[in-house]
């Protein structure tokens, strides 16, 4: 068990790990909601999750899976769905469906294993959000739906003020509701840590263990993961052989939702409805964990007989350190890359803007203030046509996926760049390891690692196809890498037992490398 | 609604109580397992096949079928893990891949013709053992 100062410490660092994770596709989903509101309106909304239509639940699922946002990232989009009066059937479904997949973790997660897969999890996503759509959708007609917004805010704004609107709502998220939401989802990550000690995940989720589909469903509630951990997550659990069903868990439970979702959807529709749509969740995805655990077994893969996939979860305070604040400062070090830095700065800046605006009483009824005078007495010109806010506001969400891709290149560079930050990493990792500098070479241990999947991924991209036999030596690599990982470990250093490891990841290295160059 | 987060931190107590962190010195030093009759080499590996599949009928049991899945399941990674050259791995890939498929669906019973493949297999990794050149690819590259 954890002592109490390990559960508080531990608890905090989880706590502001996850908020650094969450910091971009937050962001991400502040516009959103602000082009929601601004550019699409109401009936716009309506129109983009299906509306009343049969098609509702499939679109909304369909619209989640292309919008790049975390379970965190969606709550506040969600609750401009309700505002516009969105069917909750499609909210479910989008709510569950946007962060389990994003054009960046849908390509990570092709080269995973077999993709064939990833493409069961996608199809197994849809089934769930739809079971849970009909069923939420149901339950719904017995209740008197929120009202809507009277007025649509957005119709009258136009250029300069209608992006000021677009501002000011986003500051207003950002310290608000949304933010303490964002708290509240991120509390399942302290709570895990403080319960679970270090580590304790590392034999709960084996192939053989017909438990393990079940312990990952405890887990997942409480846990809050952006999807491109999830994916990662996912590559361990099958470079490890561990069970499939656990790994499907961990995706639609792990990364779709969180305490946040239960609780805003408690709030919004009614507890007792949100207990049945929570347990038939849970009851489905458990079904289909245990219907995909043996026949997603990934072939030719030997049980390594425990995993770190899951350490994170856990309290990152083990009981042989005392100094905690290097811990926190290391735990978070680590997680602070430079896109969630710069969305942290810019969260900050909106939420202060926010705060401001809350001072000065700014909001629509003010920004909206002497637009109408603008615009009666201008005449349109053909020149200067008002371009339909629909129009804009679809321009920008198709643009918000296009971006997406075209992030997709730069997160996935070409091979030959890869590989030229693979030499760099690959030259300090295992200079420092035969040397001794054991924290030298595992700060560049997992750089090499990252490297060898984005290689995987940006030669899918440009070339359509990864080989198999390019694949293996990336299995290869990978499962070398870790075995150093634990070598350097290993209290106390064995120097020849390194050496032995390093050898063999150099040859391998050597035909990894070859197979990408020719 | 609260019921099911109680059952949850049940669950998560669990996973988290079985758990015995304190004893150790280090919280990596569990090993990759590697099981008993994980091939050392390419060699090895058909050495290992012939033996199972050459073994009296009586002493022919299923862990005997599990092991040979097994082993012709592995192929194509210890293949990888020599210097054989990827036009040489292919072959032994998609030969251990067709047989693997097969094994799997008469789970894992050694019919005649799961038997013929199997030594068909052998056969191939003692001849791809020839074309195993010695020296790295990126040495070989570099003298030429």
């Amino acid at each position: 068990m954890n002592s109490p100062m390990e559960m508080l410490i531990g608890g905090l660092i989880r706590l502001a790990q996850g908020f650094i994770a969450a910091a971009p596709t937050l962001l991400v989903g502040l516009v959103i909601t602000a082009i929601l509101r601004y550019y699409l309106g109401r009936s716009g909304t309506q129109r983009l999750f299906g509306g009343h239509s049969w098609r509702s639940l499939p679109q909304s699922w369909l619209v989640g899976m292309l919008l790049p946002v975390c379970s965190i990232g969606v709550l506040p989009i969600l609750i401009q769905m309700r505002r516009s009066g969105v069917k909750p059937g499609a909210m479910s479904a989008f709510a569950l469906s946007a962060p389990l997949f994003n054009p960046l973790s849908l390509l990570y997660g092709l080269t995973l294993s077999r993709p064939l897969v990833i493409i069961l999890f996608a199809f197994g996503s849809l089934i769930i959000v739809t079971a849970l759509g009909c069923l939420w959708d149901f339950l719904g007609r017995k209740q008197v739906l929120a009202e809507p917004e009277k007025e649509d805010f957005g119709s009258a704004l136009i250029g300069t003020r209608r992006l000021a609107a677009m501002v000011v709502q986003m500051a207003r998220d950002a310290s608000g509701l949304p933010l303490v939401l964002s708290l509240i989802a991120l509390s399942g990550l302290a709570l895990l840590a403080a319960i679970l000690p270090y580590g304790a995940m590392q034999h709960s989720v084996e192939r053989d263990d017909p438990l393990a589909p079940l312990t990952m469903l405890a887990v997942s509630v409480p846990v809050y993961a952006t999807p491109m951990l999830a994916m990662s997550q996912l590559g361990m659990m099958f470079q490890h052989a561990n069970s499939p069903g656990a790994a499907f868990t961990l995706l639609i439970l792990g990364t779709g939702m969180n305490f946040a979702t239960l609780f805003w959807f408690g709030r919004q529709f009614g507890w007792k409805a949100s207990g049945l749509w929570l347990s038939a969740l849970l009851v489905i995805v458990l079904a289909i964990s245990y219907g995909i655990n043996e026949p997603l077994v990934p072939p030719g893969v030997q049980p390594a007989g425990h995993t770190h996939a899951f350490d994170i979860y856990a309290n990152p305070v083990h009981s042989l350190q005392q100094n905690f604040w290097s811990v926190t400062k290391e735990a978070i070090a680590k997680q602070a890359d430079i896109a969630s830095l710069v969305s942290l700065v810019i969260l900050a800046g909106f939420a202060l803007i926010g705060l401001a605006v809350r001072a000065f009483r700014i909001n629509d009824e003010r920004l909206l203030a002497g637009v109408n005078k603008t615009n009666d007495s201008g005449q349109t010109r053909r020149l200067d046509p008002i371009v339909p806010r629909g129009v804009i506001g679809a321009t920008m969400l198709t643009g918000l996926v296009v971006l997406s891709v075209v992030a997709c290149y730069a997160y996935y560079p070409s091979p030959e760049e890869c590989l030229e930050e693979i030499t760099l990493a690959r030259t300090e990792c295992l200079s420092a390891a035969t040397s001794g500098d054991k924290e030298h070479a595992l700060f560049w241990l997992p750089v090499w690692e990252e490297w060898s999947r984005r290689l995987e991924v940006g030669t899918l991209l440009r070339h359509g196809k990864l080989r198999r036999y390019q694949s293996m030596q990336g299995y290869l690599i990978r499962k070398k890498l870790e075995l150093l990982e634990h070598e350097l470990e290993h209290d106390p250093y064995e120097p020849k037992e390194v050496r032995k490891v390093v050898d063999s990841i150099f040859a391998t290295n050597s035909r990894w490398v070859r197979s990408f160059r020719y | 609604m609260r019921i099911c987060i109680v059952l949850c931190l049940l669950g998560s107590l669990v996973v988290g109580c079985v758990h015995d962190g304190d004893s150790k010195t280090s919280h990596f030093e569990h090993d990759h397992e590697v099981a008993p009759h994980w091939p050392s080499d390419l060699a090895d590996a058909a050495d290992k096949l012939r033996r199972r599949l050459n073994a009296p009928v009586s002493e022919q049991s299923k862990q005997v079928a599990k092991e040979i899945a097994d082993i012709v399941s592995w192929l194509p990674e210890i293949a990888a893990d020599t210097n054989l050259s990827e036009q040489d791995w292919i072959p032994l890939d998609t030969a251990s891949n067709s047989l693997s498929a097969k094994l799997q669906s008469t789970d894992n019973k050694m019919t005649d013709e799961c038997r013929q493949q199997t030594v068909a297999l052998c056969e191939l990794i003692e001849q791809s053992l020839d074309k195993v050149p010695t020296q790295l690819p990126s040495l070989r590259d570099a003298g030429s």
